[in-house]
């Protein structure tokens, strides 16, 4: 008996190690990689979806001894007209010797166009996915998100979906958003707050022939960012010049208006010059006294030449899932400021010593801003924790001998411009992207005394008073005598 | 009968396992439904619940006898049958929904190309063989193992800390007080698997030794299911939180720690395997115990086979994981007050015994 027992076991063992072990379906050579979905309206009320997988031949680790590729060889792109992604997938599977997964996929990019019809049917999709992480990127196409993905050549990288994560999960650079797909389905979802993704541009650049592509006109400014909704006075294709630039509202009525001193983006001479981002010099200059003589960008602007196009800065402002505006980068700095959502950043600040050079601080993140509002009083009281190092001043400036003005000063322009953006920005959209709402929740015992505020509450109606505790903390190697 | 006695620690952590691995699958849910953002104090509540109800039993308690021997005393062979199959088909419709569960999330989860049927096959045949190894081989695997699945919990809870959101738990009393404190009454079915403590009370020394696993079991798993409901509760927003079926397979998907540590689920999946089979295992060990002292058989191995694929034909009848969620439900109202009434009738039985006992001892001596 014991004899018989030890033969079943391990004839038991052996047909378990034959038939259980190694990887079941494909084998990893057998998939290819989405690391990026573009999404664009189709005809036939269908989409426009575009696949970027990588192309692992190229990869480092790949076919290649000599160490893999960089720029666009390590991608390739395949669109095809679906209804949504698992059917775009399935019609592309016909297309490509491998199986498409999404398990590695970093990046999902909307048009503006089906940002602003709404995002709840495609995000439902992503958070049912198994395949689908929760921490993908979303970000809208200034120009459409097929242009953008075939913009993608990263340089410096030799894995896309690193790529992808190192462009968006910059939260100690403030100019995006954090995009994560799970924050935006929240949003969508529970209604408490709204959410702002990052604008993912195209660098157009006049070396390139952009005139007749249509340069300004055709990328973006004319089409999307400007033109359609917020710069009904701007959305001057030849050049940008309007107040307020390439906004749509935010920056013609928002940061940078104060004194009207939104230049725009003079684009004279701009298209002429060979190699250089016309789109650069669209952007509107900022005098305001916080981040002052910087441009407001939003995607496609920042960069003057690159041989990677693609570029990601500013937010689309969306209430509820749908897009309802843009903000540019200075815009969402003071967004991720007043939030509490960042590390650090480097803020130029202006000096009345020195009105004509700006000092940079890089602002540090102290601690979680406090938000407390009185709903009797009608206010919405904010308090920021920020410490600053000196990084970059004039040079005949002693700034050690007026820190504490310098710090008296600065703690007021970001409090004026905070409150400016914050009373501008409630104005012009019905999008709680503070999260006031969501501040709230602490008056209340239960979910429906909650909903019940949810309701009436009208933020526009609230004053709101914001104040920085701004400290200098170190002036860098230098400690000049006062 | 030869009985095997089992140590206290070891039956703690076969308490700890069978109670708390009703928080790795569709529970919480459960929980939220009913509570919303305030699921976590519903655990709290429920584990208070029960602690008192543990402790009013064994309170009454005399003896380590198990129910189905206790029913014998005081109503014969009749009694003793009866008791036997009503305990057997709880344990039965607790186990199964189980047994279907875990290979239908492992299905979505991991093994997308999978038939169903053969997960299931497969995990019956391992729990099957885990019964037959004994109740002593459970329980030592089990108690080597818990302290394994214990670290990976705490690195888990501290790796999420980063993820909680304060005001998600906000407003403090969800879904209100009336689902809170009086619907939520009905979850106390989360400790419903204690009426194994009955069951296997002959594979403890003493009494004694019964009440501190009981009670020690109920803490521990307490704070497990509170820590998790807390944790996903801070995470999830409501009613996003109760969109999602598996809970804490959700929670761990959201770990990532810049670009080189993430796909935590890897982990939680090696953990959650091993725990659903320990379960498993136990449970069939179980009702074949049951049916042995039922019927007064001399071994139980040979329930074995029959036990398991009644368990896997039951766990079939669901035609889908909307049937198998609402089955969940309707299995939660229908077996706490069998799990908790029982072993209180019973108790108080042995005690009128156990004190007839030594009144009869007490008057011979006399005499």
């Amino acid at each position: 008996m014991k004899k018989f027992k030890s033969v079943v076991m391990t004839i038991i063992i052996v047909i378990s190690s034959f038939t259980l072990s190694g990887c079941e379906g494909k084998e990893p050579n057998e998939i290819a990689y989405i690391v990026a979905l573009g999404i664009d309206k189709g005809e036939n009320d269908n989409f426009d979806i575009t696949i970027q997988y990588a192309n692992t031949t190229q990869i480092s680790g790949g076919s290649s001894e000599e160490g893999g590729k960089s720029g666009s060889q390590i991608v390739e792109n395949i669109t095809v007209e679906a209804p949504n992604i698992y059917s775009a997938m399935s019609l592309a599977n016909h297309v490509l010797s491998k199986t498409f997964s999404l398990s590695h996929a970093k990046l999902i990019v909307f048009s503006q166009e089906v940002a602003k019809a709404g995002l709840k049917d495609i995000v439902e999709t992503f958070i049912r996915s198994e395949e689908l992480r929760p921490d993908v990127y979303l970000a809208v196409a200034l120009d459409n998100a097929n242009k953008y993905l075939e913009s993608v050549n990263p340089v410096m990288d030799v894995n896309p979906a690193k790529y992808y994560q190192m462009v968006y999960d910059k939260n100690t650079l403030i100019g995006i958003p954090d995009g994560v797909a799970k924050n935006f389905f929240f949003s969508v979802k529970t209604e408490d707050y709204d959410c702002l993704l990052p604008v993912a541009g195209v660098i157009s650049s006049g070396s390139e022939g952009s005139n007749s592509e249509g340069g300004n006109s055709e990328g973006g400014n004319s089409e999307g960012g400007n033109s359609e909704g917020g710069n009904s006075e701007g959305g001057n294709s030849e050049g940008g010049n309007s107040e307020g630039g390439n906004s749509e509202g935010g920056n013609s009525e928002g940061g940078n208006s104060e004194g009207g001193n939104s230049e725009g983006g003079n684009s004279e001479g701009g298209n002429s010059e060979e190699g250089k981002n016309k789109k650069q010099q669209e952007a509107p200059i900022n005098n305001k006294k916080f981040e002052y003589k910087m441009k407001n960008y939003i995607g496609g602007q920042a960069a003057i030449e690159q041989k990677n196009k693609s570029e990601a800065m500013g937010s689309a402002v969306f209430e509820d899932d749908k897009m309802v505006g843009m903000l540019g980068s200075i815009e969402t700095e003071m967004f991720k400021l007043l939030i509490g959502d960042y590390k650090y950043s480097y803020l130029t600040l202006y000096n009345e010593k020195t009105p004509e050079s700006p000092v940079t601080v890089k602002a540090i993140k102290e601690r979680r801003p406090k938000y407390r509002l009185d709903k009797d009083e009608k206010k919405i009281y904010i308090e920021l924790f920020i410490e600053g190092d000196i990084y970059s001043l004039p040079a005949d400036y002693n700034i050690e001998d007026n820190i504490e003005n310098f710090e008296k000063n600065s703690k007021k322009y970001i409090e004026n411009a905070g409150k400016e953006f914050m009373t501008q920005f409630m104005e012009e959209y019905d999008s709680d992207i503070f999260r006031l709402k969501e501040k709230a929740k602490g008056e209340f015992l239960t979910n429906e005394e909650y909903e019940e505020y949810k309701k009436t509450v009208n933020f526009r109606e609230y004053d709101i008073n914001i104040d920085v505790n701004f400290q200098i903390r170190r002036t860098g190697l230098v400690v000049r005598e006062k | 009968m030869v009985i095997i006695m089992l140590q206290r620690k070891e039956m703690t952590a076969l308490l700890i396992n069978v109670i708390s691995t009703k928080m790795l699958l569709t529970f919480p849910k459960l929980l939220i439904i009913n509570s919303g953002n305030s699921a976590w104090i519903q655990a709290l509540y429920n584990t208070v619940i029960v602690f008192l109800v543990f402790f009013l039993t064994y309170k009454m308690y005399r003896g380590n006898k198990s129910i189905i021997e206790i029913a014998e005393i005081s109503g014969g062979k009749g009694l003793k049958i009866l008791t036997g199959l009503l305990i057997f088909i709880v344990l039965m419709i607790n186990s199964a929904s189980i047994i279907r569960i875990f290979p239908e999330t492992v299905k979505i989860v991991l093994l997308q190309d999978f038939k169903v049927e053969f997960i299931i096959v497969a995990f019956l045949i391992a729990i099957g063989i885990g019964a037959y190894m004994g109740i002593e081989s459970i329980s030592k695997i089990n108690y080597i193992f818990m302290p394994v699945a214990g670290t990976v919990l705490v690195i888990f809870v501290l790796l999420l800390i980063p993820y909680y959101r304060f005001e998600n738990i906000l407003p403090l009393f969800g879904e209100g007080y009336n689902s809170l404190f009086v619907k939520g009454f009905n979850t106390i079915s989360l400790f419903s698997d204690l009426i194994l403590l009955n069951i296997l009370l002959p594979h403890c020394e003493n009494l004694g030794e019964i009440k501190k696993s009981g009670k020690k079991a109920i803490c521990i798993s307490g704070v497990i299911a509170v820590v998790i409901m807390l944790s996903y509760c801070l995470i999830y927003p409501y009613p996003v939180s109760k969109d999602f079926m598996i809970p804490v397979y959700q929670l761990s998907r959201i770990i990532h720690l810049s670009s080189f540590f993430s796909r935590f689920e890897a982990m939680f999946q090696f953990i959650w395997s091993i725990i659903m089979l320990l379960y498993g295992a136990i449970y069939i060990y179980a009702m074949s115990y049951t049916w042995q002292t039922t019927f007064s058989l001399k071994y139980y191995k040979p329930m074995i086979f029959p036990i398991v694929v009644i368990s896997g034909v039951i766990g079939m009848i669901p035609g889908s994981i909307l049937d198998l969620i609402k089955y969940e439900y309707l299995k939660n109202l229908i077996i706490y007050p069998v799990v908790f009434l029982l072993p209180l009738i019973f108790g108080i039985i042995s005690r009128k015994y156990y004190g007839e006992l030594k009144r009869k001892d007490e008057s011979n001596e006399e005499i």
